[in-house]
């Protein structure tokens, strides 16, 4: 699996300062968007159930139901808009666009069916297979490269790590409500997702 | 009589759709300006009253983003990339806290001057320019 520079599934990430620094455009798209996985990791890393399940407000959001909307967002983007291929179970079973509004709703709706075990596995199994795909379409060219909706790969990059920023503050405020823990980004030694 | 109500505020910029086929430069800078006319569209049909307040958000009221926001505009793009030398904005260790005689419309005008004096600096400058950051920044990434 191949990741942007330094970051390997499991390990501790090992950041390439020049790259971080001074990079180029791809550099800089895979770094920044293999950092907001790791913050929204580790700010996911350690709930239990019912921290999973915690809500603010009116708001549906959850960090158990975040973990299976980014799994989906994930799917969605690397798989069957960049890949061409089938998204994973249980994403399989509608329509990913037609379905849209529905599948919305459904992390919400079904995050307090699965164990957080369960929860932080089928989001971290869809990074690895985001990552498998995103390799190999930057072995056939660069940003420019059109995906299956008419969107660049830069366009679906960037949009990715918006994903990833506005969600990861969502994760920052229920993470503080759970267990008082605060942060803006993990420590050294916490391993790559 | 009845008093004047205040006007509820209305965002004033608009949220362009981005085009799907820009290259590096035009989206990186339009995504940037969707976000900034998403956070004041959160403003939306809100008064000064309902502003700053402080359910369970606590004190990071929608206007203490905004000064948060315009606060990093100023570092970022005016200070540290332009090397403008002028006062912060904000105290950076209150600008989630709103003072009373903060308005809405003023932070938010005050803001939406920032983005617009950020918008000129990066049009005039290059991509893969290199500054100097503050040593606060220095123990990046980790």
């Amino acid at each position: 699996m191949t990741g942007a520079v330094g970051f390997t599934a499991g390990e501790p990430p090992k950041w390439d300062v020049e790259r971080f620094m001074r990079g180029d455009e791809v550099d800089t798209a895979l770094i920044t968007l293999e950092r907001n996985r790791l913050t929204f990791s580790w700010k996911c890393a350690d709930v239990d159930a019912a921290g999973m399940a915690l809500r603010l407000g009116p708001s549906p959001m959850t960090l158990g139901g975040l973990l299976k909307h980014l799994a989906w967002v994930e799917e969605l983007y690397f798989q069957h808009r960049l890949a061409g291929r089938a998204p994973m179970t249980p994403f399989d079973v509608l329509d990913l666009e037609a379905d849209w509004a529905d599948w919305a709703d459904w992390a919400w709706r079904t995050a307090s069916d699965d164990t957080p075990q369960a929860l932080r596995a089928l989001w971290t199994d869809a990074v690895h297979r985001s990552r498998t795909s995103l390799a190999e379409t930057l072995s056939n060219g660069g940003l420019d490269q059109a995906t299956r909706d008419g969107m660049s790969l830069r366009r679906l990059l960037a949009d990715m790590i918006e994903e990833y920023a506005r969600h990861t503050g969502h994760a920052d405020l229920l993470r503080e409500a759970v267990d008082g823990s605060t942060g803006e980004g993990a420590p050294g030694e916490f391993p790559v997702p | 009589m009845n008093p004047v109500p205040t006007p509820a505020f209305t965002a004033s910029i608009h949220r362009a759709s981005l085009n799907r086929l820009a290259g590096e430069r035009e989206m990186l800078t339009r995504q940037l300006d969707f976000h900034r006319a998403t956070l004041l569209h959160k403003l939306e049909g809100l008064d000064d009253v309902q502003l700053p307040a402080d359910d369970w958000l606590g004190p990071e009221s929608l206007l203490g983003v905004v000064k948060h926001l315009a606060g990093t505009e100023q570092g970022w793009f005016l200070k540290i990339y332009a090397g403008m030398e002028e006062p912060d904005l904000f105290d950076s260790e209150a600008e989630f806290l709103v003072d009373p005689d903060e308005t809405a419309d003023g932070l938010v005008r005050l803001y939406m001057r920032t983005c617009e004096r950020a918008r000129e600096v990066v049009a005039t400058g290059g991509l893969d320019d290199v500054v100097t950051t503050p040593t606060s920044a220095r123990s990046w990434p980790t």
